[in-house]
């Protein structure tokens, strides 16, 4: 609720610098304190990504952690579990309409989704859905080079 | 546990600290020197300037660089997130002890201040794992000096400004009754039920007074031999009592941190036999970020206030 709070009405102190990171690291104090699947979930998903090749872990501009194929952000996991990818407007609608993923929190109509990490058993469609954003990533990008 | 994970956690810990007792050391320095060397007016004002660009707290940034500093020292223990929690809570204990029993500060300020330097510590942290992961840790590293100027930087934009909190009371009692118990009052023999009290913070336990005449002197005493020493300005029977304070305790939690200035009682007859009993503190607060503090001692403030008024109201209405 306070994380709905803040990002759907407070939007605007995201601008100030490391004030996010503030506030994700109050996130994460909360849900290390009070929800434990939750956090070995975000931890189990954290490492499993950055198993893969060229996947870069950064402090993400709204906080959390940002993942980057080179300068192209793939998604980003914040401080209570939520992680939001960009897919394409395409997918998204093709991953909401199938249930797997939600509109996006703050953009929903965007080609951005967001998916709750709530417990270990959530990590494969994760998985799935980052491997989604990654293969759309790389590939949109491929694309533009050669254009 | 190996000695070389035990030396990098220890490590951590240290730097952490060292990087914390260095900036504020750095800090004092920093604005001690200047305000005692006459700089040309130019100067002057590209230093104001400066510090009107940077404005971070520095109660934000020092346990940031601390937690940073930590986690470049446990970047390569794979350390998961409770593994990081838990040695942040160990590292950042260290300076409030520290500042307990080398500086002598006062635990209820330290206490105040924890939160702040926890909170936006573990922030430090888990930027800095993310920072240090990478082959450029060591460029990463430069986010430190900055931090460091950004710190520095606002501990010019102090401007010192008079707040003043203000407490009401219904007492069941004419203003007559209730001014009786105004100016000095016998001690108040309760427990005080404010949870700072029962960590150490004094609590009022009475008031004397010369008579009721602008100068007389007035002591507020408080637990633990605290008096302050106050000095009665405005009087109007049964209506105001201003004081000035003339002397306050020199108590860590006081000291360079708080200086009141006044306080006031004020009486209102409701035609109802009733009286509205209001308190009055004037201060000024020498801590940043100002907006945190200020919460502190506006709730201390109130619960000294209060705790006042009640016996005040107790002793009137018993009277009746």
């Amino acid at each position: 609720m306070i994380f709905k709070f803040v990002v759907k009405k407070l939007r605007w102190l995201a601008r100030i610098p490391v004030l996010p990171q503030l506030f994700d690291a109050g996130l994460v104090i909360a849900t290390m304190l009070f929800d434990r699947p939750r956090l070995r979930a975000m931890e189990m998903f954290e490492n499993a990504v950055c198993r893969k090749d060229a996947i870069q872990r950064r402090p993400h501009r709204f906080g959390g952690i940002g993942f980057f194929v080179g300068t192209t952000e793939i998604g980003h996991l914040h401080g209570n579990g939520l992680l939001d990818l960009f897919v394409g407007k395409s997918f998204r609608t093709d991953q909401v309409r199938r249930g797997r993923a939600l509109p996006h929190h703050v953009f929903p109509e965007s080609g951005w989704i967001s998916f709750w990490l709530e417990s270990p058993a959530d990590i494969g469609q994760a998985l799935a859905l980052f491997e989604t954003a990654r293969m759309y990533r790389t590939t949109s990008q491929l694309i533009s080079r050669v254009r | 546990m190996t000695g070389g994970r035990w030396l990098h956690i220890i490590l951590g810990l240290v730097a952490a600290n060292v990087v914390g007792v260095a900036f504020c050391f750095a800090f004092v320095l920093l604005f001690r020197v200047p305000d005692q060397v006459d700089l040309p007016s130019r100067a002057q004002q590209w230093f104001y300037g400066f510090a009107i660009m940077a404005i971070w707290p520095s109660l934000v940034l020092i346990p940031m660089a601390m937690g940073t500093a930590a986690a470049y020292f446990w970047r390569s223990l794979s350390f998961s997130l409770w593994e990081y929690f838990l040695w942040w809570i160990v590292t950042s204990l260290i300076s409030p002890f520290g500042a307990y029993f080398a500086f002598k500060e006062g635990a209820v300020c330290l206490l105040i201040g924890f939160p702040i330097l926890f909170v936006c510590g573990f922030a430090g942290v888990l930027v800095g794992r993310l920072l240090f992961k990478s082959k450029t840790a060591a460029i990463n590293l430069s986010v430190i000096p900055v931090l460091l100027i950004a710190t520095l930087a606002e501990g010019k934009m102090r401007q010192d400004q008079r707040h003043v909190v203000e407490d009401r009371i219904l007492i069941k009692a004419p203003a007559a009754d209730v001014w009786n118990y105004v100016v000095s009052f016998p001690s108040i023999h309760t427990a005080p039920n404010y949870w700072l009290n029962a960590v150490g913070l004094p609590s009022p336990l009475g008031t004397t007074c010369q008579g009721a005449f602008v100068g007389a002197a007035r002591e507020c005493i408080f637990s633990d031999g605290l008096v302050f020493k106050e000095r009665v300005s405005q009087i109007s029977p049964a209506r105001l009592l201003t004081f000035e304070i003339v002397e306050q305790p020199s108590n860590p939690e006081l000291l360079g941190h708080l200086t009141l200035h006044r306080g006031q009682f004020q009486l209102i007859e409701n035609n109802d036999g009733t009286t509205t009993l209001i308190g009055r503190s004037w201060y000024t607060l020498h801590m940043r970020p100002l907006w945190y503090f200020d919460w502190w001692t506006r709730d201390v403030t109130s619960h000294v206030h209060l705790r006042v008024m009640e016996h005040i109201k107790a002793l009137s209405e018993r009277k009746r």
